[in-house]
Parts: C-alpha cells; structure tokens; sequence
C-alpha cells in the first residue's frame, strides 16, 4: 500500500515537472520572432531579382 | 464533457488566430469575398487541385466575412479532428488521450503551418467516417448511409481528402458494404473527378515533383522515424518549433509502443477484422510515405507521376500518413488501459493477487448482435457516462447497453471493454497510479510537441490586407471590358511586407473579381517544378514579349513590396498607383481567350449530385435527430420498446 502512494506521488511529480517544462517552454518560444521574418532580417530586407520559393527541404 | 475537452487544444493552439484578420501562410490564402469562377467547380482549364473547395469558400463567404470563415474552419478542425477520434473509444480516459493524440501532432501542425487547411478538413473527418463506417458495417439503409455521407462530405473537398477517407470508409465498413460505400463516394467526391477525368493526359505532372515533394527527415532516425511520428513534411520550414533532435525519434518510438502495445484492446472496442483493415491502410500511408526515400522508389515514383494521369496526388507522399494517425492514436489510447492494469502490479511486486486478463481475445467477428455474444460484451457508449464509468466493471455493462445504444458510432457494436484489475484497482494507491497513466497519456501530445501551441509560437498570426486590393477589385468590377488579369511578379508565391514577410501564395485569384493568372511553376530549394495551367504558360509568353491584348489579357496587377523582378511596363496606362499595388491597363483591342477546360455539362451535373446526395443525408439525420429529441420520438420510442418487451 504504501508502495504504491509513494509510486503515485513519485509519478504524479514527473508529470508535474513535464508540464512546468512544456509551459514554460510554450511562453518562451511564443515570442519567439518568425523564422522567415529573422531571414528576411538577417539577409538584408530583400524585394528585387528574388524567386520566393514553395519551400526549402 | 467531451465536446468542452475537444475545444482546448483547439483553443491553445489557435487562441491568436482568434485575432481580426487573415492567416495568410503558404498554400492558405481567405479573402474578405471570394468569387465564385468556372475554375473554382474546376470548369477551369488547370487541374481541380481546390475543387470543390474554391466554390464551396466562395458561396460561405458570400453569405459570411471570409476571416470569419477561416477562423470557424481551423477551429473546427481541430476540435472535430479530437471529438472525432475520442467517441471512437469507451472511456473517459481513453477518448482524452485518443482526442489530444489525434487533435495535436506533428501532422496537424506540419500542415496548418503550410496551409492544407482542406487536407485536415478531411484528416479531422477521418474518424467520424470510421464511426459512420462502422454503423453502416451493421446495418446498410438509409440512415446510415446518410451519417457516412455526411462524414465523407468535408473530405470531399480536395482530391486527396476524398481519396484519404473513400479508403478508410471501404476499410471500415467491411467487403459486404462494400458497394454502398464505394458509390456513395464517388458521388460526393464526383465534383473533382469528373473534370479531372476529363483533361486525361494532361493530368500528368512534372517528374521532379517527386524528389521536391518528398517526405523529409526531421532528425535522428531518418524519413522512416519522421512519418512513424506522424512528420515528415517535405517542406523544411513548416516543421513545428521544437521538432528536431532527439525528440523525432523518441516520438516515433512512443507512437510505434503505443499503437503495437494498443492493437488488442483497440481490436477488442472495434473488432478485429476494422482494425486489421485500417491497419492495412496505416501500413499502406507510412509505405507511400517513405516510397521515394528507398532505393528505386524515387525513379519508379518519377515514371508513375509523368505518364499516369492523377498519379501526382502521390507526389506529397506525406499526406498519407493520416491512415497510420487514424489508428495510431486510438491505439495509443487503449494502450493506456493495459498499462493501467500492469502498472499497479509491476509496482507492488510479483506477490500481487494474479488479476483477471486485463486485455481479453477481441471477437473474431464484428457480427455485433450476434446471440453467441458473450455475457460479459457490453456495447460501450462513449459519449454516454453511464456506460464510460461502467466500462471497467463488464458484469453490470449489460444494463447500460440498451440505455447506451442510440448516441455512440460504436455503440451498436458488442464489444468486451479492457478490464481493469479489480484486484489492485480498489486501492488508493492503484487508481491514483491509472489516473497519473491517463493523466501521462492525456498530456503526452503535447509535452512531445510544445511547439504547436499558440499559433505555433506566432507564426498563424492574422494580418489584414491593405484596403488598395478592395480599390482595385472594384475598379476591375466596374469595368466590362473582357480580358483577363496577369499578376506579376511572375512568381505564385510571396512575400508581403504588410504580412511579416511570411511565404504565402498570390491572393489575387481569390480576391480580385475575375480571371487573375498567376504563375504555377513552383519552386523548391532551387528546383523549378513545372505548372500544369495552360492559361499561366500562355501569359507566361506574353509578359516575355509584352503582347498582353494578343493573349486575352486585359490588366496587369504589379504587387508591391514583395520580392521579385518586373518587365517593362511601358506603352500600358496606370489606372491605380499606390503602396502595394498598381493596376495597369492594357490599350487597344483585347482578343478573346482560349478557355479550355472540360464541358460545362458533365461537370455541372457531378456537382447538383453531390448537392442533392448531400441534402438528402442532412434531412434524413436531421429527421432522426429531431424523432430523437421530440417528445413525439421519445414516445413513439417508449411506446415500442414497451410493445416490444
């Protein structure tokens, strides 16, 4: 019995610690800029003689 | 309950898409009001890639604000992709692990974030067509045909949609229903085909889509560890923020545990011979998927999509995928109840009571009311309380069955409910073990994929068009002069200032009132793919030359503020001049253009069928869902089972 509250306990702190992480991640990279908008930054604002392509693999 | 606990992940991952304005993204492109041309019912001389889409958008939004259209279709989505999938299952636990597991995954995220707002559309319809599917497997009449048509209709929409849920629903509903099914979706889904029968060999598509569309590793693991995770997209930068790594691969593992550890208590809710089927087509999405990454596949892939007309639906090979997240995630789910069983025991120790089988034999039929039924089989509702707190306890499931029978997509079908060790369940400590199981397994999706909420860390983030685009459309609207409109940059896709620079295909198709032609030939990392669009290769001649009245082409629309090299302009008269936009007209006569295309007649026709099917399975479940909550029905229901019993 008491086995099993301790595996409860334990579990429900590792889910616990899971969802700190996850929210805290969430709030940090919601503010994060657009990864096309940080190219677009750190190429130099590009309007001429550029083909905007689909998509990059 | 389960309607309130499908809205959040559709709440958390599109709350700033809730914002006034349009998310304009890649392939995802709304427009205050979108006209309703011959191309968008695929009367146009290109491929129905959009059809019925395009007209089905252009009737909402002339009734409705076209933001407001796309916020309820994003929405939606994903709340019916995670209703859908949790009213496949019988408990509580198990619908919010199967709901948050098919409602929040990298395939969801992979294509909202490219813009295949259809293609999830019909990926959100997937498991409403496998309840209606598994309805119709008991019993074929009209009723239930009508709830099958009404689960194929939103797939219907695009090609692969339709193509992604005429499978599952053949799959589910079994080899005797086989028929039904098979005409009911060709009729839903005639819209599209009947015209793109109707351009044979031109529905062909350039080779070197195959290599540009390709599914693509996302990390450790390679293609193969990609889509068993449900990723895979072919486009590098449409992958979720926090997809990389380690992270591909250990979600690929869990997802393969899950649905191998799930297949037995899933078989037992659904019956074995279903999920064989949709195992079949998991297997057969995940084979399509990775085909170009094996040897040999990429060059036999390359034959079929030159020479055979429609086989470019294979060229994005990812999409396929859906078929292994329909069964993966209810099967992830239903691991969780074998877990919950062997948790408890694995934690106390060998010298635990022996429990009884916590995942007993599926029946080998699906023959639901057959009288050799079990005892213990109990028909599970999902969406009744009644029979999800009665699931763990088969011996008093019989009472609730009849009670449970009428709201489930499963509820017709007898099956044995995993059970729960009694033995270790009665403990405090054993159920506070199942419910940090359920609790793991609910929150899981998201832990693994931390990246989709919020717009995706604010890349679904609605802008509004500049007003000069509601200037030109009218100046276009108020003028009759014939001619179509040619947009340059001779580019299809974007890059906007006014919209963070985001990639986004041309509006102007689906903004300006008539005939706007824009390039198709698409580019990828380098690699030109050749458009299929006569129209677009015929202006594509003219802006070389200059020749725009000899081409049918009566206006220039040069977008600003977006990258991109213009011809020379001169000899044409500015009509509107401003930031974003200026709309040239083209002096002299204009001639008449080639329309091409498929004829009017077959094409409208395939159409008022499917509009008529449609409406024929709203009233017939629309009259069951009134007989249903009327007092005339309840009586009426009353009055026989009285007579009955």
């Amino acid at each position: 019995m008491t086995m099993r509250i301790v595996a409860g306990i334990v579990i429900s702190a590792v889910v616990g610690v899971a969802l700190a992480v996850t929210a805290s991640y969430a709030l940090a990279t919601s503010n994060a800029p657009d990864r096309e908008v940080e190219d677009a930054i750190t190429t130099g604002n590009l309007r001429a003689g550029v083909v905007v392509e689909y998509g990059t693999r | 309950m389960l309607p309130l606990a499908a809205a959040l992940p559709a709440l958390a991952m599109l709350l700033p898409v809730l914002r006034p304005g349009f998310v304009l993204r890649y392939d995802m492109v709304f427009t205050p009001r979108q006209p309703l041309l011959p191309e968008s019912v695929g009367l146009g001389p290109a491929l129905p890639r959009a059809v019925p889409a395009d007209a089905v958008v252009a009737v909402l939004t002339s009734v409705l604000p076209g933001e407001i259209v796309q916020k309820a279709a994003l929405l939606l989505l994903v709340w019916a992709a995670a209703l859908g999938a949790a009213r496949l299952l019988p408990t509580l636990p198990t619908q919010l692990a199967a709901g948050a597991a098919y409602g929040w995954n990298a395939y969801v995220a992979e294509r909202l974030l490219i813009g295949h707002w259809s293609l999830l559309l019909a990926y959100a319809a997937l498991p409403w067509t496998v309840a209606a599917a598994l309805r119709l497997r008991d019993r074929a009449d009209p009723h239930t045909l009508a709830r099958l048509a009404l689960a194929l209709a939103p797939a219907a929409l695009v090609p692969t949609g339709g193509v992604l849920s005429a499978a599952v629903a053949l799959a589910a509903a079994g080899r005797r229903r086989a028929l039904p099914t098979a005409l009911l979706a060709a009729t839903l889904n005639a819209p599209w085909w009947v015209p793109a029968v109707w351009h044979g060999s031109a529905a062909t598509s350039d080779p070197a889509a195959v290599a540009a569309f390709a599914s693509r590793s996302e990390g450790p693991g390679g293609v193969l560890a990609a889509v068993l995770g449900l990723g895979g997209i072919w486009n590098a930068a449409t992958v979720p923020p926090g997809r990389h790594g380690l992270l591909v691969p250990l979600t690929a593992l869990l997802v393969v545990a899950g649905t191998l550890y799930g297949l037995r208590p899933l078989a037992a809710v659904w019956g074995r011979r279903v999920v064989v089927s949709l195992g079949v087509l998991a297997v057969l999405g995940l084979v399509l998927a990775v085909f170009s990454a094996v040897p040999g596949g990429a060059g036999l892939l390359r034959g079929v999509v030159d020479t055979v007309p429609g086989a470019g639906l294979l060229r994005d090979a990812q999409k396929w995928v859906a078929w292994w997240a329909l069964l993966a995630a209810p099967a992830c789910a239903m691991a969780t109840t074998r877990l919950a069983a062997v948790a408890p025991r694995a934690l106390t120790g060998p010298f635990a009571a022996r429990p009884t089988d916590p995942h007993p034999s599926p029946p080998a039929t699906s023959s639901p009311t057959s009288p050799a039924a079990p005892a213990s089989a109990a028909a599970v509702s999902p969406a009744s309380p009644a029979a999800v707190s009665s699931a763990s306890t088969a011996a008093s499931t019989a009472a609730s069955t009849a009670a449970s029978t009428a709201a489930s997509p499963i509820s017709s079908r007898v099956v044995s409910p995993p059970r729960v060790d009694s033995g270790a369940g009665g403990s405090p400590g054993a159920r506070l073990v199942r419910a940090a199981v359920a609790l793991v397994a609910i929150l899981l999706p998201v832990v693994l994929l931390p990246g989709l909420a919020l717009g995706a860390g604010g890349r679904l983030e609605p802008v509004r068009y500049p007003a000069e685009w509601s200037t030109v459309h009218d100046l276009l609207a108020a003028d009759e002069r014939p001619g179509d409109v040619v947009v340059l940059p001779w580019q299809p896709f974007r890059r906007f200032a006014w919209n963070d620079d985001r990639v986004q295909l041309d509006p102007a198709p689906r903004l300006l009132p008539y005939g706007a032609i824009v390039a198709d030939a698409l580019t990828v990392g380098g690699v030109t793919v050749r458009g299929e669009d006569p129209r677009a290769a015929r202006a594509e001649a003219a802006v070389a030359t200059g020749d725009y009245g000899a081409a049918g082409i009566g206006w220039v629309l040069v977008e600003r503020g977006t990258p991109g090299d213009l011809p020379s302009l001169a000899g044409l008269d500015v009509v509107h001049s401003g930031e974003w936009l200026t709309l040239y007209r083209v002096p002299g006569a204009v001639a008449a253009a080639p329309r091409g295309g498929p004829p009017v007649v077959p094409v409208i026709a395939a159409d008022v069928l499917a509009v008529l099917v449609l409406l024929a399975a709203v009233a017939i479940v629309t009259r069951d869902l009134l007989h249903r909550r009327l007092p005339v029905g309840r009586l009426s229901a009353v009055y026989g089972s009285r007579r009955g019993g």
